[in-house]
Formats: C-alpha cells, sequence, structure tokens
C-alpha cells in the first residue's frame, strides 16, 4: 500500500507524487560575519535534514577566491548545529545564510 | 497541538505540514558569462522583493559545469547585511571555457510567498497564523536528491530517487576553505546532463585538506 499526496494542476499535470520529497525551512538564521556558534533545531538531524550556508555579498564581490571568509556548518549532534568562521586566511568577513531544510523527517 | 495537516509519502517521510513552510519558485533569468573563475557574470535582479525570508539561488545550464555563489546585497559593510534590504545581485561563475560566452538559467527560492497562477485545481495549507506554507498552484519546488560530494575531479552522479519532472536547478553549500590556499569558495560546479543525472566538478579536489570533507550538492526538481 502506498501512502501519500497525488497533487494535479487543471490540466492534470501531477505537482506532488506519493514519493516526492518536498523540502521544508525548519530553521533560518542570518550569521554575523566572524562569529561561532551553536543552534539549538529540535527535531532534526543529518538524517533527515540538509543545511545550507550562502555567504551573503560583501566588499567588491567580484572574484571567486576573493579572500572573505563566510561560515561553515555541521551538525554536532542530533537538534544541534555548530557554525563558525572559515578563518584560513581570510582577510575579512562576511554574513552568512543559514538554512535548515528538512526532507526526510518522519 | 490536537488538530492541523501533515502528509506523509511512502516510506513515512514528511511531505508537507501545516507548520514548516516549503520552498516556491521566486525569481527566474538568464545570464551569459563568457571568462571563467576568478572572473564572474552575474545577473542584477530586476525587482528584487523585499523582505526575503530564505532566499536560495539554483542554476540550470547543460554547456558548463557553472556555480552560483554569492547573493550580493546593496552594502559597503560586511557586518551589516540584512535580509530586508534587497538582495540586489547574483554572481555565477563557471569552471573553463573562458573566452566563449555560455549561458546559464538561475532561479531564487523562497519561503516568502508568491503570486499563485489562476489554476482552479490544487491544494493550499496555512500555518496557525494562516500564512500560507504550501499552495500547489505556486511553482513548486521538490527536492529530488541530496548528494555528498567529496574530493573528486569531476564525476557523473545519478539521483537516487527518481527523475525531475520538472527542471533540475543545482545548489551547493559553501565550502569555504582548505589547508593552504585561504578564502577559497565555494567550489562544488555542476553541469546537467539529463532529468536524471548531474557532472560535478570540485575546484581545488587535489588539495589536502578540506573543511569540511563533503558538500552537499541539492537536486531541485522545479516547475519553472
Amino acid at each position: 500500500m502506498s501512502f501519500g499526496l497525488r497533487i494535479r494542476d487543471a490540466s492534470n499535470v501531477l505537482r506532488v507524487d506519493l514519493a516526492d520529497k518536498v523540502g521544508r525551512i525548519v530553521r533560518r538564521e542570518v550569521l554575523a560575519a566572524g562569529t561561532t556558534g551553536s543552534l539549538s533545531v529540535p527535531g532534526f538531524s543529518a538524517a533527515n535534514s540538509v543545511l545550507f550556508t550562502a555567504r551573503l555579498g560583501g566588499v567588491a564581490v567580484g572574484a571567486i577566491n576573493e579572500n572573505i571568509g563566510a561560515h561553515l556548518a555541521e551538525w554536532a549532534s542530533p537538534g544541534t548545529v555548530d557554525y563558525w568562521p572559515s578563518t584560513s586566511g581570510a582577510a575579512d568577513f562576511a554574513p552568512s545564510l543559514l538554512l535548515v531544510i528538512a526532507f526526510g523527517d518522519t | 497541538m490536537t488538530f492541523g495537516f501533515k502528509a506523509r509519502g511512502d516510506g513515512g517521510v514528511v511531505q508537507i505540514d501545516d507548520t514548516w513552510a516549503t520552498f516556491r519558485l521566486r525569481e527566474k533569468g538568464s545570464l551569459s558569462i563568457t571568462s571563467n573563475l576568478n572572473s564572474t557574470g552575474y545577473a542584477t535582479l530586476a525587482s528584487p522583493p523585499v523582505p526575503r525570508v530564505a532566499p536560495l539561488f539554483a542554476v540550470y545550464t547543460t554547456a558548463q559545469w557553472m556555480v552560483a555563489h554569492t547573493p550580493a546585497c546593496n552594502v559597503t559593510n560586511l557586518g551589516d547585511i540584512d535580509l530586508d534590504e534587497p538582495i540586489t545581485e547574483l554572481r555565477v561563475c563557471k569552471w573553463s571555457g573562458s573566452g566563449t560566452a555560455h549561458s546559464v538559467n538561475w532561479i531564487c527560492l523562497d519561503a516568502a510567498p508568491v503570486a499563485a497562477t489562476s489554476d482552479t485545481h490544487g491544494m493550499r495549507v496555512k500555518d496557525a497564523a494562516g500564512n500560507v506554507v504550501f499552495d500547489s498552484r505556486q511553482k513548486l519546488v521538490l527536492l529530488r536528491d541530496v548528494l555528498m560530494v567529496g574530493t573528486s575531479a569531476s564525476s557523473i552522479r545519478t539521483f537516487s530517487h527518481a527523475t525531475c519532472r520538472g527542471t533540475p536547478y543545482y545548489a551547493s553549500g559553501l565550502r569555504q576553505a582548505y589547508t593552504g590556499v585561504p578564502g577559497i569558495e565555494p567550489v562544488l560546479y555542476t553541469k546537467s546532463l539529463s532529468a536524471s543525472s548531474v557532472e560535478v566538478a570540485m575546484l581545488g579536489f587535489n588539495q589536502t585538506a578540506w573543511e569540511p570533507a563533503q558538500v552537499p550538492l541539492l537536486v531541485l526538481d522545479v516547475f519553472d
């Protein structure tokens, strides 16, 4: 027996099927430039969600190898995300957007 | 809470609930990039909506390995960036092929409500505050796969979870630094091959130490 939603539009095009995964944003933070810290995301972990970080702009943003550190993030334990600035030779730091996207929780 | 909505798909995985917003397609466009790597092609967003909740950029190209890497705000102070300001630019880099123009399609996803189509069929879910967290009449974004990519020069990856019904777009979290060469970021390039496979390339794959060891690649199935 199968479970799930099957949603079609007026043209009968299948938009959501039984086994489709629909990413849900369960945490969103703007991390201040150069900061280190932890976030509590109860109920979620590496087993059912994915972390996404993106540097938000920068002075004279251009070259991909410009020397501005943003943030790295990883699951420290289920329910807790650690983040820290990339510091390897960075001349300056930028803020980052951190998203926790759930797709496999039950 | 005793009332609400939660849909589980095959395997018992939650698809949609009445708490967390799903991604929707907010903007899309295309641009042409001539120079590679250290030079960038970039899009200037025509009418950036404010505020943005969780903007995520992704790209689709069959021409060259490319990556969307930096949404740029209109600021001059790195310590003062706020998503309530418009994100005015998007930077995209390509791996190789400098001197020749290659096209790339980009999209901006967000959890913020966007205008629904006039379609008369579908489903809409609101949270307890009355905010629309899912609307099938908006342009949906399904998460087709999450591929973990580590240190390899290039490889072809096939999705583990079915074929895209829409257009496959790719977004990767940043890998900001590795030992010995400062400030390199992000370096997971993608080139779409089909509705079920992608070729990935990792800039600096031959360096001695990455931080972290693998980067997630989001495979987004977009009805654009």
